[in-house]
């Protein structure tokens, strides 16, 4: 059978018109099946970016920054047959309270449900809105139960507490060192006062409150400490505590003591300064033997993933990283392997998630404890993230392994 | 701890004069409040260590430098910025602050991040009387910061120049029908400010860090003691700032910091109430 030309044709173009029909009616299907496929996921840095503090914030924003590329790079997070891609969304909040909130609530607004941040003194503020809009939280932060209990549920800690930090190392050192008296010279925040509450506290556990004979609080942003150091050198201290400072603060803390005649020893067992700037800012001589917890010597460094990290960060940003960083990594990779466990977005089940789950990561194992541990009193919940705690020393102006 | 403190408060007091300088000089002549006044401060503190920890400078070399590059940006800005806006108060007061955030903002991006520090030559310090230590670096920082003032002194005192400025900033029109040219005349008191800052910026440098933010805290010492001196008028402040010198030093080591800051804000709300002109202002 032949078909006439004219039927041909009429046919040729009914199947025309059927198939642009079918390709205008199934393209949105595909579109939305293709984006279906493949979300972002947000997450908030709410950090200082300009400052005396930045170089904290930028450290830790870049240790998430290096881990989202590491989650992405790897296929993202896969979630009920979705795939997520993380986004890192900054927010300088200038190391300011009241900055670090709105950021915060910005971030609410825009549907985000993960954050980083730091410092107890931003992060303190931020706390009834995390728990109010189920936020999950990883945050640098040093106090203890205070920011650690069963109250915040989202909020888990990044680096050491002030419960192991002052409370059990720092007191070892004190004791090593043979310190009589101990000037405290911190920051006039929630983060400085928190400190100096748990230091008491340890003196006093241990017999040894009597050392402590001078205590200071200054803004964080403070360039001058000579005022508040002439009030400490009165008593004649034979160690000062530098409490919760950046880099700067610690290394113009140092220099002006020097200045004025102090020849006695520092610890800073919380900021866990670069010793770059360090150096740089306070003077090689000055700062020689200061004592500090929580940084890896660049040629000490433990494992194989982690020299792998300081070599990514290098190369990216022409410096050694910074505590923050390393340690917001490990639990951004946490934080990354626990929604793909619960397979869900739900803040609760996300937290769920995370309080068992054991990865290993850049310094071995990570995990987070804090319930039923006697090192950690009051904290009643596993939000506390655990890590190797190195204390290193300044030798010739660079750190090494304090023995 | 007393002679400390004095020897503190004298070292803070030259500071605060220095800085406070430019600010009284610019609001003198143009009856402008310059918000961006740290921003100078702090190009010259960022100048300074460029000069001397990347190109390797000799730091006095570098201080001179100043000198030398900071009438010119001085007088650019003028012309770019303040000289079309500055019959309306509330513009040009909105122009600086508009800079200050700027200039600021911008320092994050191109200077980076990282705290920069500036080594001064000289160091060692001093022993004094009454157990005191007077560092050399501070004791250097306070007589150059001296010898700045009296150069200012000089040059507004008995120069055409200071003639000019004090013509113009006594009534510009006047001025100008005795024919100075008020323009050029306000550019080059800006210029002077702007230079004063720069300078002060790179004292400081060599005591404290450098960031693009170290100007904020100077300019608001600046402000207090610009109010507390009397606007405009430089004795004034040169008093003032030995006063607030004497206030941070003396409160923040006998009281605590908080109580030393409180006392300078608390001096400035004394003085507002009953010598709102400041210490030497006109009435």
């Amino acid at each position: 059978m032949r078909l006439s030309k004219k039927a041909v044709s009429l046919f040729s173009k009914v199947m025309m018109v059927t198939v642009l029909a079918a390709g205008l009616l199934a393209a949105p299907l595909l579109a939305s099946s293709a984006n279906a496929e493949v979300k972002k996921l947000k997450i908030l840095s709410n950090n200082p970016f300009s400052g005396k503090a930045a170089s904290w914030g930028f450290s830790q924003d870049r240790g998430v920054g290096l881990a989202v590329d590491k989650v992405n790079k790897a296929g993202g997070i896969k979630v009920g047959g979705v795939t997520y891609m993380w986004e890192k969304v900054r927010c300088d909040n200038r190391y300011i309270p009241a900055d670090a909130v709105s950021c915060l609530k910005r971030g609410v607004a825009q549907g985000i449900r993960f954050m980083c941040t730091l410092g107890g003194a931003v992060t303190k503020p931020q706390i009834p809105l995390i728990n109010k809009n189920k936020i999950v939280t990883i945050a640098a932060i040093a106090g203890g139960a205070d920011f650690t209990n069963a109250k915040n549920k989202y909020l888990f800690r990044t680096m050491p507490s002030a419960d192991l930090t002052i409370s059990i190392e720092g007191i070892k050192i004190y004791k090593k060192l043979g310190v009589k008296k101990l000037g405290l010279l911190t920051a006039d925040n929630v983060l400085g006062r928190s400190d100096a509450k748990t230091l008491k506290n340890a003196l006093k556990v241990n017999k040894m409150s009597d050392i402590l004979v001078a205590e200071e609080f200054v803004p964080i942003n403070t360039s001058d400490f000579t005022p508040a150091l002439t009030r400490i050198l009165a008593k004649n201290p034979d160690h000062i505590e530098g409490g919760a400072w950046p880099a700067a603060g610690l290394a113009l803390l140092i220099k002006q003591a020097r200045e004025l005649g102090y020849k006695g020893t520092f610890t800073n067992l919380t900021g866990a300064p670069k010793v770059g700037p360090l150096v740089k800012i306070g003077g090689k001589k000055n700062v020689e033997g200061v004592i500090m917890l929580r940084l890896w010597p660049p040629d000490q460094l433990p494992t194989k993933a982690f020299k792998e990290y300081w070599a990514d960060y290098r190369r990216l940003y022409k410096q050694d990283p910074g505590a923050n960083s390393w340690e917001s990594y490990m639990a951004f990779m946490h934080l990354s392997a626990a929604i793909e466990k619960a397979q869900s977005l739900d803040p609760d089940k996300v937290v769920a998630a995370m309080r068992d789950l054991k990865i290993v990561t850049l310094l071995g194992e990570l995990q987070l404890v804090g319930k039923d541990n006697p090192l950690l009193p009051g904290y009643g919940i596993n939000n506390q993230y655990t890590s190797p705690l190195p204390v290193t020393v300044i030798k010739d102006g660079k750190p090494v392994i304090y023995q | 701890m007393f002679m400390q403190m004095v020897v503190t408060g004298l070292v803070l007091g030259s500071i605060y004069m220095l800085v406070a300088s430019g600010l009284t000089l610019i609001y003198g002549i143009m009856h402008q409040v310059n918000m961006a006044h740290g921003v100078f401060f702090m190009l010259g503190a960022m100048t300074t260590y460029y000069a001397t920890e990347v190109l390797g400078l000799p730091y006095f070399a570098a201080l001179l430098s100043l000198v030398l590059v900071f009438p010119v940006i001085g007088v650019a800005f003028e012309r770019a910025i303040f000289r079309s806006i500055r019959h309306i108060w509330l513009a040009g007061y909105m122009a600086t602050v508009g800079v200050w955030m700027l200039m600021e903002g911008l320092g994050w991006q191109v200077f980076g991040t990282e705290q920069k520090a500036v080594s001064f030559p000289i160091t060692g310090l001093v022993k004094l009387p009454g157990g005191a230590v007077l560092p050399l670096n501070k004791l250097w920082v306070g007589l150059i910061a001296i010898a700045i003032m009296a150069g200012v002194y000089y040059l507004v005192g008995r120069t055409a120049l200071g003639r000019q400025l004090r013509a113009v900033e006594q009534n510009p029109r006047a001025a100008e029908l005795m024919g100075i040219n008020a323009d050029r005349a306000m550019a080059k008191g800006f210029a002077l400010g702007v230079t004063l800052a720069a300078l002060a910026g790179g004292l400081v440098s060599t005591l404290y860090s450098v960031d693009p933010s170290c100007g904020s805290t100077p300019m608001l010492k600046a402000f207090i003691v610009i109010i507390l001196g009397g606007l405009g008028n430089v004795t004034g402040s040169v008093i003032a700032a030995f006063i607030l010198g004497f206030i941070d030093s003396f409160g923040g080591t006998l009281l605590g910091h908080q109580a030393g800051h409180f006392m300078g804000f608390g001096l400035v709300i004394l003085i507002l109430i009953f010598k709102p002109s400041g210490i030497l202002g006109d009435e």
